[in-house]
């Protein structure tokens, strides 16, 4: 297993936020967490990465590829961060630096994580934007791309250093609809083509439908019902799970 | 309907609207016309031009060029003064309710806010039409969930008694799982009260459930308008095409996944 998570708990103060939540994403698995907002969904990912917000503690254990991540040193992490784990998050302007080209961004993070040269992260970056379908946009300045460009950058970013886990975090919310559709194929071939694991958070069950072999329902900070996408989905168990498909179907009567 | 007396007259008429502004040519030559009872849906992308319209309709805004009329009259030149009858007449609901009710007033007074006087009564009313319990008016914005919140910014637009309603992506910040009590709550509210629908959203799935006509927007022009079944079961501009195509649908994965047993 790529990551294994077990029985995580996260606190503000003695107020638990996440309770006793286990998932394991295997490499080239597609997994989908989904819930409503305040379910606690982003606090998970948020732990895996290690980037809780201060004031929130989290207990239990994250495991990548068997290193203990929780209490890890923020040493040990930001190595790891970047490298093996990367994330994609919803909102693309507040990710990116305005004041630098993108190409020059993605470029950076492999500086960073593999010690090579200044003109082989570049060289590599313009190839990274290209398979992302950004052509020639090295150059451009962040506030020059349109949103679903930039979040093809972040993408770029993340994908850079072929981690071995992708969390995404609702990443095509923010989008054109016709802009989501081209994002998610982007992001499928990109773990696809390194095998890494996805763990994919979203409100949207269509989206996790199209892509996710496997499903988490979380509410009120716990995990409701997991298991196979299909059966989730199309014959849940959980009235939570069954009341969720129903608000989200609107073509009803 | 309307007070002009020609049941023929429109609610809303918009004629070779143009806006730009110092850098966007935000709207090319928007021309639309809503009858009374209509819902009227307006779909499209970011950059659209769809808020401004929204924005043109609720004389937050003028046009460059062009001509707008509310029940017959034009609106796009008067002064803020003369007014007074659109804002009694049409009043908007926007996508945000927390950032658009002010945290520090009490339910009862954000309700009361379009009327300019206080009105227990109206406000009690008010607060049974959008499903809120009774003791809400004395309590405060963030004592509410999203949904409730947006059931506040319903029933302070309806306190006029506007007959039109112009709702600006309504539900695009709440949780799916009150999405739709939302939608069927305006739908609800548009039949009984007999409401005018301006409804903008970028959810073409929102639209269908809860318009009859719609007209599709892209880059400041209204590529295609119609029917709902109409324009989403036999879209003839490549863009609805694109836009419906592109659209995740539930109902499709499903039986997808189904099928795949």
């Amino acid at each position: 297993m790529t990551v294994v998570v077990e029985g995580l708990s996260v606190f503000a103060g003695d107020r638990p936020l996440v309770r006793e939540v286990s998932l394991e994403v295997g490499a080239g698995e597609r997994v989908g967490l989904i819930g409503e907002s305040g379910s606690g969904k982003s606090l998970t990912a948020a732990s895996i990465m290690g980037l809780l917000p201060d004031g929130l503690r989290a207990t239990g254990s994250v495991r990548l590829r068997g290193r203990e991540l929780l209490g890890a040193s923020e040493r040990v992490l930001s190595r790891l961060r970047g490298a093996e784990v990367s994330m994609v998050f919803q909102e693309p302007m507040t990710a990116l630096n305005p004041l630098m080209r993108v190409g020059r961004q993605v470029a950076e993070s492999m500086k960073l994580h593999q010690g090579i040269s200044r003109r082989a992260a570049w060289a590599r970056a313009g190839e990274l934007l290209e398979s992302v379908d950004l052509p020639g946009v090295a150059r451009a300045y962040p506030h020059q791309l349109s949103g679903g460009q930039r979040q093809r950058v972040l993408l770029a970013i993340a994908l850079a250093n072929d981690p071995a886990l992708l969390v995404c975090d609702e990443p095509t919310t923010a989008l054109d609809v016709t802009v989501q559709a081209q994002v998610l194929d982007l992001i499928l071939t990109g773990v696809a083509r390194r095998e890494a694991a996805l763990l994919f958070i979203t409100h949207d069950l269509a989206v996790v439908a199209r892509i996710c072999g496997r499903v988490l329902v979380m509410r009120e900070g716990r995990i409701v019902e997991s298991g196979v996408t299909r059966d989730v989905l199309t014959s849940p168990r959980h009235e939570y799970t069954r009341a969720l498909l129903a608000a989200s179907d609107l073509e009803d009567a | 309907m309307n007070d002009t007396g020609g049941a023929s007259v429109p609610v809303i008429r918009l004629h070779e609207v143009h806006r730009r502004y110092s850098r966007v040519h935000a709207l090319r030559g928007v021309s639309f016309e809503v009858a009374a009872g209509r819902r009227f849906g307006i779909v499209g992308g970011s950059g659209s031009g769809k808020s401004t319209v929204v924005r043109l309709l609720a004389a937050l805004d003028r046009p460059t060029s062009g001509e707008i009329f509310f029940q017959g009259r034009r609106i796009d030149r008067l002064p803020e003064r003369r007014l007074g009858f659109l804002r009694a007449r049409l009043q908007v609901v926007f996508q945000d309710p927390l950032g658009s009710l002010d945290p520090r007033m009490r339910v009862r007074d954000i309700i009361c806010e379009p009327l300019g006087r206080r009105n227990p009564d109206r406000v009690a009313e008010l607060l049974a039409a959008v499903g809120l319990p009774g003791d809400s008016g004395e309590r405060y914005p963030h004592e509410f969930s999203g949904g409730q919140r947006q059931r506040i910014s319903i029933a302070r637009a309806l306190a006029p008694d506007p007959g039109v309603l112009v709702a600006d992506e309504p539900v695009s910040a709440l949780d799916v799982s009150v999405r739709k009590q939302i939608l069927d709550l305006l739908a609800a509210l548009a039949d009984r009260l007999d409401l005018t629908l301006v409804f903008v959203s970028h959810d073409l799935a929102v639209v269908r459930r809860i318009c009859d006509t719609v007209a599709v927007m892209r880059r400041g022009e209204i590529v295609e308008t119609g029917g709902v079944a109409e324009v989403y079961d036999d879209p003839r501009h490549p863009y609805t095409r694109e836009l419906i195509a592109a659209a995740p649908n539930l109902r499709g994965e499903l039986a997808r996944l189904k099928g795949e047993r």
